[in-house]
């Protein structure tokens, strides 16, 4: 009988409490939006896994939990914590990654710098709130909305906020069709909403594969702390486009990359421990990545707004929305909303150029930060 | 520490600018050399062409780049016509698609406006969504001349 109820009192059910069972359902909620909703689903299925993993109470020293030493999790989280899967996602990234429109409209590399300006301007709000600047920088980083840059950043600067960030970046990833959408509306008029972009121009195979060997050399250059990403980025993006090694480039942006994502997500979910996550700051954290992802966004309309101001061909402003790093996710939606302002307006490629600069601009922007922080 | 205290003691107002401006100035600077890179290699070729005299540009005009299917250019705007033209290339697609792949396999192939194209053939309904970014191809089917 007594080896029964010791049994029952080192049980899940014995030792959950409150906190434990609003995780859960968070997971589940997740699990839900992926699944039923279809937001994100290759995000936030490995995440509410995880978090339904990761809170799901034993007792401490078994060498069970993410933060035990030895214990499956903790090895596996090493690849968050060392910011290895977020190298490894960005070169499936670049793998998979087309820049043929952005060389074919170079100056929507503009919008992808301009969408960056939630990511200062959160910096401001976090230090404003009274987070240290470490933490501070690794707030401001959900602006990007880019997942694996914003968790390389905390992991360097405030890995104890892995958790909270993490969960931030990804939900208002997933929340790109809520979020995105009323902000571009309330920035343009029907009208601009209607403007057709220009027939892009033919980009050849040459200008394709230097672009890679400069991009890394431009933004490398210039902030080195963004070689783990943007170094395998565009290492990904050169095989893609050499041609030589089309097996490397294909295992890059399949099995590689979908290896380091289950692992990222699973892990990230797993870290989101009630007793470290269900903390007063990590409302903050939700609050100041809401208003991160809100101002890039505006940000980017803004700046094409203004862009338009002294081009004699106009943009489409809807772009400046697709300046966050969120691929394709905000591309999907600005493309939506200018077919719903006009159905013969097609501005999915065009959006996707904005994409992708965007990704190289969060990723510079983190390595910045990162910089910052060391001096 | 809070406030605009907390800013101007970590420095904040600083970072933030000095932050703004530095990726800026990069993305700016990645922007204008993408955007010669047409005129340095255009410039090269000329080069080239001038000191061997070799048939080099016409070389490189021989070789085309990646061609999945021959199609001719299209010159109607009848979308039926349109859609005559890029089903052999749908062909070379597993369905469902990516319209992102058309759209490269169109651009690849030298057919003229591949925004327009692919925006009418979906506004025909040749194109049919299927969620996600995927496509389905809505055949045409035999005309009368074709049988």
């Amino acid at each position: 009988m007594d080896l029964f109820l010791s049994f029952l009192n080192n049980t899940g059910y014995f030792l959950a409490d409150y906190r434990h069972l609003i995780m859960l359902a968070v997971g589940m909620l997740f699990i839900y939006l992926g699944t039923a909703k279809h937001y994100e689903p290759l995000l936030l299925i490995p995440i509410g896994f995880g978090i339904i993993i990761g809170n799901i109470p034993f007792f401490a020293g078994f060498g069970i939990g993410i933060y035990e030493p030895n214990s499956v999790l903790h090895y596996l989280y090493f690849g968050v914590t060392s910011g290895l899967y977020p190298s490894i996602v960005f070169l499936g990234l670049g793998a998979m990654t087309d820049f043929s429109s952005l060389l074919a409209y170079p100056r929507l590399m503009l919008l992808g710098a301009a969408a960056q300006m939630g990511i200062f301007t959160t910096l401001l709000g976090a230090l404003f709130l009274g987070f240290l600047p470490k933490e501070a920088a690794s707030i401001a980083i959900i602006g990007g909305a880019d997942g694996p840059t914003s968790i390389f950043l905390t992991a360097k600067l405030a890995p104890h906020l892995i958790g909270p960030i993490a969960i931030a970046a990804y939900s208002y990833m997933a929340l790109i069709p809520v979020i995105q959408p009323p902000i571009m509306r309330l920035l343009t008029t029907q009208k601009e909403r209607r403007i057709h972009m220009y027939e892009p121009r033919t980009v050849s195979r040459k200008e394709l594969l230097f672009f890679p060997i400069i991009g890394v050399l431009v933004c490398c250059m210039l902030a080195p702390t963004a070689i783990p990403l943007l170094g395998p980025f565009f290492f990904g993006n050169f095989m893609k486009e050499c041609g030589v090694v089309d097996r490397l480039a294909g295992t890059a942006r399949s099995a590689i990359i979908d290896t380091a994502t289950i692992f990222l997500g699973l892990t990230v979910g797993a870290s989101t421990q009630a007793d470290v996550f269900l903390v007063p700051r990590s409302i903050g954290i939700f609050a100041l990545g809401a208003v991160a992802f809100s101002i890039a966004t505006a940000s980017g309309v803004i700046f094409a707004k203004v862009m338009n101001l002294f081009m004699k061909q106009k943009i489409n402003p809807l772009l400046g929305a697709a300046g966050v790093s969120a691929v394709p996710g905000s591309a999907r939606e600005v493309h939506i909303q200018g077919q719903k302002a006009d159905p013969s307006n097609y501005l999915l490629m065009t959006a996707m150029a904005c994409n992708s600069s965007g990704v190289i601009g969060s990723a510079t922007c983190a390595g910045i930060l990162w910089s910052f922080m060391l001096g | 520490m809070t406030g605009f205290e907390a800013i101007a003691h970590h420095n904040g107002w600083m970072m933030a600018a000095l932050g703004a401006v530095i990726v800026f100035t990069g993305l700016a600077v990645l922007s204008f050399v993408i955007s010669q890179l047409p005129k340095l290699f255009s410039f090269f070729e000329k080069k080239g062409a001038g000191e061997s005299s070799a048939p080099v540009v016409e070389k490189e005009k021989a070789a085309p780049e990646k061609t999945a299917v021959p199609a001719p250019p299209l010159e109607s705007t009848d979308p039926k016509d349109i859609a005559k033209q890029i089903e052999p290339l749908v062909s070379t697609l597993q369905e469902p698609f990516q319209l992102s792949d058309l759209y490269r396999l169109c651009r690849e192939n030298d057919l003229p406006h591949p925004h327009l194209s692919l925006s009418w053939l979906q506004r025909e309904g040749f194109l049919q969504p299927q969620g996600d970014g995927a496509f389905t191809w809505k055949s045409i089917g035999p005309t009368a001349q074709e049988g």
